[in-house]
């Protein structure tokens, strides 16, 4: 056992972590503590192995913020300026080239987020960028773009009982019919975090530069696959209400908030477009699409929570 | 009548798109994704049903008796739009004549 308290088994390779997310296994040689370690390792079988190592270089689209992004047959390298390269390869490797300077928590920063997305996305998950949870069983979708309040509100509803799926990155099955379970994790905000009554300065930053921190907890988190029955699109209004959306907005709204968006069209060209297209249109007609407003005043409203879970509740008593 | 187009001239989907009903409702919303330039593009309810009956290679009298069939409209109305219709499909790439001349 090493010092600082990392745990590690004596039966298995030096530096070889054993974890469990996304229902998958995950061998890696970086210390991910936001991912469950698995009950019982064993160094025969892995879903997916994150190793360190130079990533041979590629010429590729950078953007403003530094985001570059590569595509070739099955493999696709995600990079991020002062941070790292992270190549994923058919869904079974990522291999991260770490920035000399690059802290720790950005680099798992971009290995369970972009990096992670599009291993699952090769392995055949249709990947969405939006918070989930279970409510009484139904798995619902939160979607929206940066700072839109996905994590918040998956945080008041775990809050109330209801098992977190996934924070960020939602997978679905092959079949889009159910959600698996992530990590249980939540990035939040430092005043999220206060008004669940969680004090901000004793948790994990996510990244030295982001006052978001991280949650982690042992309770709370789904087990298994929890059947999708709602996607919510958040928005902000005046109080809280939930109002079917038109199908063809619906279908726009999957698109614009599918998980590899973000990677650009270079990505976008490489899939195979005719299943994309009819994987979304699936789930606009399979799964009612639903625009839910709440005002922004969440965190300071003690009565908001309760609201919300209300007519989520309501929603899905509905159908 | 367009100069392409006759009641007798056959239709069908082209190769170049894929397209999905959107829609839980039975009327259907169809989405049709221009496989060449990832354009989408969407159909009311009577285009809907229109793009439904060019799955299959289909003459336009045909269409036309099913519209008038199916809604309350006129049918000299309803022959035009659905021609206007037609043609942008075809402009577009999204549909293919069969043949351009009468038998």
């Amino acid at each position: 056992m090493k010092l600082d308290g990392r745990q590690q088994s004596e039966n298995t390779n030096e530096g070889l972590f054993q974890y469990v997310g996304y229902q998958l296994k995950i061998h890696s040689y970086l210390y991910l503590p936001e991912l469950s370690p698995v009950p019982v390792p064993s160094s025969e079988f892995c879903d997916i192995q994150i190793t360190l190592g130079d990533v041979e270089s590629h010429p590729e689209n950078i953007d403003e913020a530094g985001r570059g992004f590569w595509v070739e047959g099955d493999q696709a390298c995600y990079s991020l300026r002062d941070v790292g390269t992270f190549l994923v390869t058919a869904g079974r490797h990522i291999l991260v080239e770490p920035h000399s300077q690059a802290p720790e928590e950005a680099l798992r920063l971009c290995i369970l987020g972009p990096a992670l997305g599009l291993a699952l996305h090769q392995r055949g998950f249709f990947t969405l960028h939006a918070s989930a949870v279970a409510v009484a069983g139904a798995g619902v979708a939160f979607l929206g773009g940066h700072a839109w309040g996905k994590s918040t509100m998956a945080a008041i509803l775990r809050e109330r009982g209801h098992a977190l799926i996934s924070d960020d990155l939602t997978a679905l099955e092959q079949s889009g019919k159910s959600i698996v379970p992530a990590f249980p994790q939540l990035k939040l905000w430092p005043d999220a975090l206060s008004s669940l009554g969680c004090s901000p300065a004793v948790l994990p930053q996510v990244h030295p530069a982001l006052e978001k921190r991280a949650l982690r907890f042992k309770q709370g988190f789904a087990t298994s696959s929890v059947p999708l029955r709602r996607l919510y699109i958040l928005a902000i209004g005046e109080t809280v209400t939930i109002e079917s959306i038109p199908p063809t907005q619906a279908f726009e709204d999957i698109v614009c908030h599918w998980y590899g968006a973000r990677f650009g069209p270079d990505f976008v060209k490489s899939l195979d477009l005719r299943q994309h297209f009819l994987r979304i249109a699936q789930l606009a007609r399979t799964v009612p699409v639903r625009r839910l407003q709440r005002p922004a005043t969440l965190l300071s409203d003690p009565g908001l929570a309760g609201a919300i879970e209300y007519a989520i509740l309501e929603d899905l008593g509905a159908s | 009548m367009s100069k392409r187009l006759t009641k007798n001239s056959i239709l069908v989907v082209s190769e170049n798109q894929v397209s999905a009903d959107v829609s839980p409702d039975p009327a259907g919303q169809m989405i049709i994704l221009d496989l060449q330039n990832g354009t989408y593009y969407e159909l009311n309810e009577t285009g809907t049903c229109v793009w439904k009956l060019m799955q299959k290679p289909v003459d336009i009298q045909t269409m036309l008796d099913t519209l008038l069939a199916k809604y309350e409209v006129d049918a000299k109305q309803c022959e035009s739009d659905l021609l206007l219709l037609l043609d942008d499909l075809i402009t577009r790439g999204l549909v293919e004549l069969k043949n351009g001349e009468n038998p």
